[in-house]
């Protein structure tokens, strides 16, 4: 029997490395931020072409959330979309980063 | 919280034909001008060979009749009195709508090189002391009134919120301009007009000169036709009068040989050329008047060309207060269409729409700093990643297919 047959669950909840470094950078800024704004701040490891789907996997699998910017009188042009990390997310990147520290430890402890 | 900056758009579109199609005009026209420059030409020359001729026949007539030589001179077919008549009226009435012609040429040329000459000015103006100005702290935003007003009239395009407005000016020169003057207006260049601008005014003053010396030099031909005209006379005149010296001499000489046989010494009367009265069409048996013929002043020509750069200032000047509206979409309107179309709401609200709001962001970030290429370079870029994102999202939804079973 798999992973997947006996918690389905086990691979929704699973944080690649850029799902891990999007709840970093919006649970570090303490504010919402905009798709292009965690681009500029990523330093190149987020592309523009992609952040959007990896956004996407994330409120499906309910690690953000998302609203359209306010916008105080009409205007033109398409309305962006403001993220934020919600409690899933954040449990779910301390539980990854638990995780890693536990595999560090091991590591080491092995290699000693 | 970043603002959407202003949201317009170059449509680039030139209100001059499209350049294969004015190349074509061109050319046929540099044609045309060659042909009628060509054909003045050889005019000219025709009549200046016939001119030479009759006024060199004139003086051999002149000297000949002040010597008392017997004279032959080749005559000439003279044309029937109605067939010359005819010819005369038909030359007439060519010559005249030859000279309204040439004037409305003027009126024209002046017309067309006084609008290209206004919009390479404004294309000069506004590149010279613009320098990003237009594009800093400039906002275009849409009131209520103008969203309803908008709404009545293109429903389909307000729901999907991809408005502005755009006022064109000239076709090197935009401006954004919002209903109420208060609210800043934008101007948008042309950058690649100003070259097509000054080759289409090379051509328009080439073709302009060009027609202007074909026609001087088909009225110089017509000047010498009509000389050659008076000189024709002139030397029937002279003929006439050679004949009436002959006739009077022969009488002469026949009345005094009874007298005693003894020759008598007569001289021929002087005979000064200038003073031969000419005979004119008036004069003649057809009884039609001489054609009096008036060539074309330059400063008539110059004043007709004024007067077509001021038609085409005051068309200019009135344009744009009457000019219209125009509403165009921003860029990445036509995609987001696309994926309406195609996909699920869902993943175009959290896919789509974000990555086509970024790309309106940073293109209209990149014109209000005047930075066009940049613009540019952004939407072709965009058109990447917007294929990227459409081609994650299937592989995603493959991968998840799979990942489930």
């Amino acid at each position: 029997m798999s992973n997947n047959e006996q918690n389905p669950s086990a691979n929704l909840l699973a944080i690649s490395r850029k799902e891990a470094l999007i709840l970093e950078m919006l649970l570090a800024s303490r504010a919402d931020m905009f798709g292009l704004e965690m681009v500029e701040a990523s330093g190149g490891n987020l592309k523009r072409g992609t952040i959007y789907v990896t956004l996407q996997r994330m409120k499906e699998k309910g690690f953000v959330e998302s609203r359209p910017e306010p916008r105080a009188m009409p205007e033109i042009g398409i309305s962006r979309r403001l993220y934020r990390a919600t409690g899933l997310g954040e449990r779910a990147l301390a539980a990854q980063r638990a995780a890693q520290s536990i595999w560090v430890v091991g590591l080491s402890v092995a290699e000693t | 919280m970043a603002t959407p900056p202003n949201s317009y758009q170059d449509i680039s579109q030139l209100t001059i034909p499209s350049w294969t199609l004015l190349g074509m005009i061109l050319l046929a026209s540099f044609t045309v001008m060659c042909t009628v420059t060509l054909r003045s030409n050889a005019e000219r020359e025709t009549a200046s060979a016939k001119y030479e001729a009759l006024l060199g026949q004139n003086a051999a007539i002149v000297s000949q009749l002040r010597r008392g030589h017997p004279i032959t001179i080749e005559t000439e077919v003279e044309e029937a009195p109605a067939e010359k008549a005819t010819t005369r009226l038909l030359r007439h009435a060519v010559a005249v709508v030859q000279l309204v012609f040439y004037y409305a040429l003027a009126l024209w040329g002046g017309f067309l090189t006084a609008l290209v000459a206004i919009r390479t000015w404004i294309e000069i103006r506004v590149r010279v002391s613009n320098l990003g100005k237009f594009f800093r702290s400039q906002r275009l935003r849409l009131n209520d009134n103008l969203i309803h007003k908008v709404r009545l009239e293109y429903p389909r395009y307000v729901e999907s919120s991809h408005l502005f407005y755009r006022q064109p000016i000239t076709p090197v020169c935009f401006v954004v301009r919002h209903q109420s003057r208060r609210i800043g207006t934008l101007q948008q260049r042309q950058t690649a007009t100003l070259s097509k601008l000054v080759l289409l005014l090379f051509c328009g003053l080439a073709l302009t000169s060009g027609f202007l010396f074909a026609a001087k030099v088909h009225f110089t031909a017509i000047q010498l036709g009509y000389k050659a005209e008076k000189l024709r006379l002139e030397r029937k005149g002279l003929l006439d009068q050679v004949r009436r010296e002959q006739e009077e001499f022969e009488l002469a000489r026949w009345s005094s040989m009874p007298e005693g046989l003894s020759y008598e010494i007569i001289e021929l009367p002087d005979i000064d050329g200038s003073k031969v009265k000419v005979l004119t069409e008036s004069s003649n048996s057809a009884g039609f008047k001489t054609i009096s013929f008036k060539t074309p002043s330059l400063w008539l020509l110059i004043t007709f060309g004024l007067l077509g750069g001021a038609v085409a200032i005051g068309r200019f000047l009135l344009g744009r207060y009457f000019s219209r509206h125009i509403i165009v979409s921003a860029p990445g309107s036509k995609y987001l269409a696309f994926v309406d179309f195609f996909y699920h709401p869902n993943k175009v609200e959290e896919i789509f729409k974000p990555i086509i709001g970024d790309w309106q962001h940073e293109y209209f970030k990149a014109l209000s700093e005047g930075r066009k290429n940049k613009a540019r370079w952004i939407s072709v870029r965009y058109h990447y990643r917007f294929a990227l994102a459409l081609g994650l999202t299937h592989v995603y939804s493959l991968v998840r297919t799979f990942a489930r079973k």
